[in-house]
C-alpha cells in the first residue's frame, strides 16, 4: 500500500516512490533513501542529491528487478511533474531510461520531454539528434517533427542549433526545393547567427540546387539585420535563459519587461510577427517561470487576437502552474471568461464554473468568486429579456429565488445535491453571499418586503452571517429602504459588540447613517428618539455616532463610568501602546486640591501603589500572538 | 511740527498702517508697525504725548484684538501700562489677557504675579491672586517659578507658617520639570525641625501615629524619637521622589523634550506634522491620567501653537462629550475654534451635532443661516465639499419640508468640473431617495443635467450608473417598470453619447449588481 508522504506539490500531497521497495534494498542504500525522504523541494542542491542517489543505483545494480525500476522511474515522475522546465534531469532521465530500458523507452521519454517542456531548444535537438540517428529511414516522420519544433523554437534567437540540423537533414536527403523554403524563412527571422544563414542563402540561390531564385534577397537581409540590431539590446542582456528554483535577478526581470514593451509598442514599425512575439513570451515564461507579471502580459496580449480556445488554454496553463497567492491571474480569466460568455455561452458557462469551483476550493476566503458566479448562473440558467412578457420575466425570478433558497437550506442542513453545482460550490464564507442574492430577489425584484424581513430575522441568527459584510451592508439598506430607524440604531449599537465587522466598513456606516437620519429625520421625531435610545443605553444618531468611529467598542459613557481605572489597559499602556507598565502612582494625590483646603492642617503622608515595580522590566503586549493568532500567554 | 504730527506724517507710518489695513492678519505687519511706533514714542514715560500714547494703546489693542492668542503682547502692552503708571490699567489688561486663556496662560500669570509682588500691598489681596493662579496653571510642568514665586511670598506675607508648609507639600505631588528643587526645600525643613511637637507642620498627628509610629504627646526621652521622626519623614520623601521622579521622566521623555513651539504662531507658519502629532498623543496620555485640571491646562497649552488647526478643538471638544459630559463646554470651545481654525468644517458639524443634542435648534439655525451669508447666499459655491454637504443634511433636518435643498443641490451640480466631488454628490444624492421623491431628483437633477447636456457628467458612466440605479431603488414602481424604464430611457439616452465606449464598462458593473440578465440587451443597445 502506498503512503502519503508531505511534499507539497503546490496542488496535493505526493506518494511514497519508495513504498514498494524491499526493506533490505533501502537498508542498503541509505543515501536514496534519505536523499528521497529528506528532500527539500525549494532547494536544487537537494533535489540535485536525489538525481545523484538514483543514478547511483543505476550503476549499482546492473540489472535492477522491475520494483527499482518502477520506483526510479517515479521519482523522475514525480520530480519532473513538479519542475517541467529542468531540462538537464530530462536528459539524465533519458540516459537512466536508456541504461534500464534500452532505446525505445529513451526515445519516448525524450518525445515526452519535448511534449512537457515544447519551447526547450535543447530538449528538441536531443530529440531530433536521437531520431536522426536511429531512425534513418522515418524521414517523413523527422520531417514532420522538425516542422513542429520549427513553430515550437525556430523563432528563439538563439536557436540556430536547431536551424544548423534542419538544414542539415534536409541537405543529407538533397531535398533542395525544402532547403530553399527553410532559407527562405529563416533569413527572415531575427537570429543571432543571422548572417551565417544569409551567407548560406545566397550560395545556395548560386548553387545549381536552387528551385527558384530570390531577387529580393539583399533587402530581406537588411531587414533581418534591422530587427536583430532593434532586439539586440535586449538580448544580450539576458543572462539566466533557464529555469531555476532560485528568484530571477531584478536587473534579469527589468530586461524582460523592457524587452516585452519594445516588441509590443514597435510591432507596427518593425513588422514583429506573432509567432516571434510569442516565442519572446515563452522563452520569458521559462526563467519567469513562476512569476505571475508575465503571466498576465502574455495573455492581455494574447486576448487581443487570437481566438477563445487558445487563449482559455494558456490560462489554463498559467493557473495550473502559478504559485498559490498569485490571484490576480485568475481573477483575471474568471474576468475574461465573463466577459467572453457571449462568444460561446455554454462552452464559457460550463467553463466559468469548473474554474469557479476550484477557485472557490482554493481561495475560500474569496466570496467575490461566488457573486461572479450568480450572475452568470442568472444570465445562463435564468435569463429573461424585457421583450418577454411580465408572467414569463416573473416566472424566471421565482424559479431563481427557488433554486438559491434551495442551495441555501441544503447546505445549512448538510444535504448537498452532488450533481448542482453551486450546492457543491458552498462554504462557510461564501453562503452568505447566496444568502444575500435570494433576499435581494425576493425584496428588490419580488417586492415581498415581509419574505424579506422574515429571511433577516432567521438567518441574522446565524453564526455563519455573524461577520459577513455583504449581509449586513444589505440589512442596513434594507432597513433604510424601511426607513425603520428603531432596527436602524439597534443595528449601528449593535456593530463591535454583537456584529463583527471590520472598522472602516464600520466607520464608513456611521457616517452613512448619521447623514441618512439627518436628510431623512426630523427635529420632532430626534427629540423622541433620543429620548427611546437613552432608555435603551443606545447612542444617539447624531451625536454619538461619531465616538464610535475608529472604536467600535465604544459605548455611551464608557470612559465615566470605570472605577479601577489604573487596572485598565488604557492607563497601563498610556503613552507606549503595546508596552504594558505597572507605573508606581500616590494613591491619596493631593495636587488636585486647593492649597486653601488643607486649612491649618498638613496633608496627609502620601501612600503609593506599585512602587516596588519601579524597577520591573518592562512588558511587552504581543497583540500578534494573543489576540491575533488566538495564542494565551 | 509736534512730536504726534511728525509721527503720523511720517512716511514710514503710512506705509505701515497700510499693509496692516491690506492685510489685517499678517503678524509681521503688526509687529512692524508696534515696533516702528515704540521706537519713535521712545522713552516711553509719563512725559509721553497723549495722542501718542492713544496711538500706541490703540494699536495694541488692535493687534491683540487680530490675534488674541500672542500672550508676550498682553504682556508688553501691560508692562507699557506699568511704565507709565497706569497701574489699573495693567490690572485691566492682564486680566483681560488671562480671560482670553481661560486663566491657564502660566506666562501672563507669572509676569502679572512678578508685578503684584510690587504692587499689591495688601497680603490677602496678593495671595488671592496666587489661589486663583493655583487653581490654573499650577499643574503646568514648567509652573516651578511660581511655585517658587509663590512659596516665597506665603513666607513673607502670610501669617500662617502652616500654609508655607502644605503649599510645600502639594509641590512635591506635582510632577514638575524642576521638581527636585522643592524636594530640597522639603529635606531642609525636615532637617530643620528641633523638636517633635514642629513635627505635625509637615504631618497630621493621626499619619504621624498610625504611619509613623510616632506620638508627639508621650513623654519620655524626645531626641531618638525625633530622630526616627526625621528618618521616616525622609524615607517617604524619597519614595515620593522616586514616583515623581519616574512621572517627570515619562512627560519629559515622551513629550516634552520634542515639542519645539510652545507659543502662538501666525496663520501663515505652519506646524510641522509630527509635532501635530505629538501633541495629540500628549493629548491623549493627559486625558488617561484622568486629572482634569491637567487636561484642560494641556488642551489650553495645545491651543497656543496649534489655534490655526482644527484637530485640537476637535479633540478638546471629544473629551469634553466623552468623558465629560460637557456639551455646553464643547460648544464654547467648539465656537471659539471655529473663529481661530484655518480649517471650519469638520468644526461645524461638530458643533451642528452638539447643538442638536443641546436642543438648540434655533441657534442652530442661525448659525447654518450664518455660513449660508458667509457664502452671500450662494453656499453651492463653496470649494469645501464637506461644509456644503453638511449644510444641506443639516438643513434637511431642520426644516424637512425645504424644496429648495434639490434646487441648491442642482446648482452646485451645474458648476460641473469647477467644483470638487460632483459625483460624490451625485452618489450621495440617492441618500435622499424617499417613497415619494425618486422623480423629483429624477427630473430635478438628472433630467436637468441631460436637459442642460452638462457634458461633464452626460459623457461620463457614473452619472448613466448613478441613474439607473436611482430608478432600480424606486420604491413606487415595480420590477418590471423600473427595469424597463433603465433600458428605454436611461440606457437608450447613454448610448447616444459619443463616449458610449467607456459608459458602457459602468453600466456593466451596474448590471453585474442589479440586473445581470439584461447585460446582453445592453451590449446589443450600445454596439
Amino acid at each position: 500500500m502506498e503512503t502519503v508522504i508531505g511534499i507539497d506539490d503546490g496542488n496535493q500531497s505526493v506518494s511514497n516512490a519508495l513504498a514498494e521497495l524491499d526493506p533490505s534494498f533501502l537498508k542498503e542504500n541509505p543515501l536514496l533513501v534519505n536523499a528521497y525522504t529528506k528532500i527539500k523541494w525549494d532547494d536544487t542542491n537537494s533535489l540535485n542529491a536525489l538525481i545523484s542517489a538514483v543514478e547511483q543505483i543505476v550503476v549499482k545494480y546492473k540489472d535492477p528487478n522491475v520494483t527499482i525500476k518502477g520506483t526510479i522511474e517515479k521519482i523522475y515522475d514525480q520530480l519532473l511533474g513538479k519542475y517541467p522546465l529542468f531540462f538537464g534531469y530530462w536528459k539524465r532521465f533519458t540516459a537512466v531510461e536508456y541504461q534500464l530500458f534500452g532505446l525505445q523507452k529513451s526515445i519516448d521519454t525524450l518525445t515526452r520531454a519535448v511534449e512537457t517542456f515544447p519551447t526547450s531548444i535543447e530538449l528538441w535537438c536531443d530529440y531530433l539528434n536521437v531520431l536522426c540517428a536511429n531512425n534513418p529511414n522515418e524521414i517523413d516522420l523527422i520531417r514532420r517533427k522538425f516542422r513542429t519544433a520549427k513553430s515550437l523554437v525556430g523563432y528563439q534567437f538563439l536557436s540556430h542549433t536547431f536551424w544548423d540540423k534542419y538544414i542539415e537533414f534536409e541537405t543529407k536527403h538533397e531535398e533542395w526545393g525544402n532547403l530553399g523554403n527553410i532559407y527562405q524563412e529563416l533569413v527572415t527571422i531575427a537570429l543571432h547567427q543571422y548572417a551565417k544563414y544569409g551567407a548560406a542563402y545566397k550560395a545556395y540561390l548560386r548553387s545549381g540546387n536552387a528551385a527558384f531564385q530570390d531577387p529580393d534577397v539583399d533587402a530581406k537581409l537588411r531587414k533581418t539585420q534591422n530587427l536583430v540590431n532593434a532586439i539586440w539590446p535586449f538580448e544580450s542582456k539576458i543572462k539566466q535563459s533557464f529555469f531555476n528554483l532560485t528568484p530571477v535577478a531584478q536587473t534579469e526581470l527589468q530586461n524582460w519587461d523592457q524587452y516585452l514593451d519594445f516588441i509590443l509598442s514597435n510591432r507596427q514599425k518593425f513588422n514583429f510577427t506573432n509567432p516571434f512575439i510569442i516565442s519572446v513570451f515563452e522563452r520569458c515564461l521559462i526563467p519567469c517561470f513562476y512569476y505571475e507579471h508575465f503571466w498576465i502580459r502574455y495573455v492581455s496580449w494574447f486576448e487581443d487576437w487570437e481566438e477563445l480556445p487558445h487563449v482559455v488554454e494558456l490560462y489554463q496553463r498559467g493557473s495550473a502552474v502559478l504559485p498559490l497567492n498569485c490571484k490576480t491571474f485568475r481573477i483575471r480569466f474568471l474576468g475574461f471568461l465573463k466577459k467572453s460568455f457571449r462568444i460561446n455561452k455554454d462552452y464559457v458557462y460550463s467553463l466559468f464554473e469548473e474554474t469557479a469551483a476550484s477557485y472557490m476550493e482554493r481561495f475560500p476566503s474569496d466570496a467575490f468568486i461566488m457573486t461572479d458566479y450568480l450572475a452568470l448562473l442568472k444570465r445562463h440558467q435564468f435569463l429573461s429579456s424585457i421583450d418577454q412578457n411580465d408572467e414569463e420575466i416573473l416566472q424566471k425570478q421565482v424559479c431563481y429565488a427557488k433554486y438559491l433558497e434551495t442551495a441555501i437550506t441544503n447546505y445549512l442542513q448538510s444535504k448537498i445535491a452532488k450533481d448542482i453545482p453551486l450546492q457543491e460550490m458552498l462554504n462557510d464564507i461564501n453562503i452568505p453571499i447566496v444568502v444575500v442574492e435570494l433576499i435581494k430577489i425576493t425584496w428588490l425584484v419580488l417586492k415581498n418586503t415581509m419574505q424579506a424581513r422574515k429571511y433577516f430575522i432567521f438567518y441574522s441568527k446565524n453564526p455563519l452571517m455573524k461577520s459577513s459584510v455583504t449581509y449586513w451592508l444589505t440589512y442596513y439598506k434594507f432597513e433604510k429602504w424601511c426607513q425603520n430607524y428603531t432596527k436602524l440604531n439597534r443595528f449601528i449599537n449593535d456593530l463591535g459588540t454583537k456584529i463583527f465587522l471590520p472598522t472602516a466598513i464600520v466607520n464608513d456606516l456611521l457616517e452613512d447613517y448619521r447623514n441618512f437620519y439627518l436628510a431623512n429625520s426630523n427635529v420632532m421625531h430626534f427629540q423622541n428618539f433620543v429620548q427611546s435610545t437613552n432608555e435603551r443605553k443606545e447612542m444617539d444618531p447624531i451625536l454619538l455616532t461619531e465616538f464610535k468611529m475608529n472604536d467600535p467598542n465604544w459605548l455611551p459613557g464608557i470612559h465615566r463610568e470605570s472605577n479601577d481605572w489604573h487596572k485598565t489597559r488604557e492607563f497601563r499602556e498610556n503613552g507606549h501602546p503595546g508596552i504594558i507598565d505597572e507605573r508606581p502612582q500616590i494613591t491619596n494625590l493631593i495636587c488636585q486640591y486647593k492649597s486653601k483646603f488643607f486649612d491649618n492642617q498638613p496633608p496627609s503622608i502620601p501612600a503609593f501603589r506599585n512602587l516596588e515595580k519601579i524597577n520591573q522590566p518592562l512588558k511587552y503586549n504581543d497583540y500578534l500572538t494573543k489576540e491575533y493568532l488566538g495564542i494565551g500567554d | 511740527m509736534d512730536r504726534f504730527s511728525r509721527v503720523v506724517s511720517d512716511p514710514a507710518f503710512s506705509e505701515l498702517t497700510l499693509e496692516v489695513a491690506r492685510f489685517p492678519k499678517s503678524l509681521e505687519g503688526w509687529e512692524r508697525l508696534l515696533n516702528h511706533l515704540t521706537t519713535v514714542a521712545s522713552p516711553l514715560n509719563k512725559n509721553i504725548d497723549t495722542r501718542l500714547y492713544q496711538l500706541l494703546i490703540s494699536t495694541y489693542q488692535s493687534f491683540l484684538c487680530q490675534f488674541p492668542y500672542l500672550e508676550n503682547y498682553y504682556v508688553d502692552y501691560a508692562l507699557l501700562e506699568y511704565r507709565l503708571g497706569h497701574l489699573n490699567k495693567m490690572h485691566r489688561i492682564f486680566q483681560h489677557g488671562l480671560a482670553v486663556f481661560n486663566n491657564k496662560s502660566l506666562l501672563l500669570w507669572t509676569s502679572y504675579l512678578k508685578i503684584c509682588n510690587e504692587v499689591v500691598p495688601k497680603s490677602k489681596q496678593l495671595l488671592e491672586k496666587y489661589e486663583l493662579a493655583e487653581d490654573h496653571i499650577g499643574m503646568h510642568f514648567f509652573a516651578g517659578e511660581f511655585w517658587q514665586m509663590y512659596l516665597e511670598q506665603v513666607k513673607l506675607r502670610s501669617n500662617q507658617q502652616q500654609r508655607f508648609f502644605s503649599i510645600l507639600r502639594k509641590t512635591l505631588e506635582i510632577p514638575l520639570y524642576s521638581f527636585s528643587h522643592f524636594y530640597a526645600v522639603w529635606l531642609r525643613c525636615v532637617d530643620d525641625i528641633q523638636d517633635l511637637s514642629q513635627l505635625k507642620k509637615l504631618a497630621p498627628k493621626e499619619d504621624l501615629i498610625k504611619k509613623l509610629k510616632i506620638d508627639i504627646d508621650t513623654g519620655g526621652r524626645k531626641g531618638p524619637r525625633l530622630q526616627e521622626a526625621k528618618k521616616l519623614l525622609r524615607k517617604f520623601t524619597r519614595e515620593l521622589y522616586l514616583v515623581i521622579q519616574y512621572q517627570v521622566l515619562e512627560i519629559y521623555s515622551l513629550y516634552e523634550s520634542k515639542i519645539q513651539t510652545r507659543y502662538y504662531v501666525s496663520p501663515e507658519t505652519l506646524i510641522p506634522t509630527h509635532e501635530l502629532e505629538l501633541w495629540q498623543k500628549y493629548l491623549e496620555y493627559t486625558v488617561n491620567l484622568k486629572i482634569d485640571d491637567l487636561t484642560h491646562l494641556n488642551f489650553q497649552r495645545a491651543l497656543l501653537p496649534l489655534a490655526h488647526y482644527d484637530i485640537v478643538w476637535i479633540q478638546y471638544a471629544r473629551w469634553l462629550v466623552d468623558w465629560k459630559e460637557d456639551l455646553l463646554t464643547a460648544k464654547q470651545v467648539l465656537t471659539k475654534g471655529i473663529s481661530l481654525s484655518l480649517k471650519k468644517s469638520k468644526l461645524l458639524k461638530f458643533l451642528y451635532t452638539i447643538l442638536c443634542s443641546l436642543n438648540e435648534f434655533d441657534q442652530l439655525q442661525w448659525i447654518i443661516d450664518h455660513v449660508e451669508t458667509a457664502y452671500s447666499n450662494h453656499i453651492e459655491e463653496t470649494d469645501d465639499f464637506e461644509l456644503f454637504w453638511d449644510y444641506v443634511h443639516f438643513q434637511l433636518f431642520i426644516k424637512p419640508q425645504s424644496g429648495d435643498v434639490l434646487d441648491i443641490i442642482s446648482r452646485r451640480l451645474d458648476h460641473c468640473q469647477a467644483r470638487e466631488g460632483q459625483f460624490l454628490l451625485l452618489s450621495a444624492l440617492l441618500q435622499l431617495q424617499k417613497m415619494d421623491n425618486t422623480s423629483s431628483i429624477e427630473d430635478r437633477i438628472f433630467q436637468h443635467l441631460i436637459k442642460n447636456n452638462w457634458d461633464y457628467y452626460l459623457k461620463d458612466g457614473r452619472f448613466w450608473s448613478l441613474y439607473s440605479r436611482l430608478i432600480y431603488l424606486d420604491p413606487n414602481r415595480s420590477y418590471l417598470e423600473r427595469r424597463r424604464c433603465i433600458s428605454n430611457q436611461v440606457w437608450t439616452k447613454a448610448r447616444e453619447r459619443p463616449t458610449k465606449s467607456e459608459i458602457l464598462p459602468h453600466l456593466q458593473q451596474f448590471c453585474q449588481s442589479y440586473l445581470p440578465e439584461d447585460i446582453d440587451h445592453l451590449e446589443d443597445l450600445f454596439q
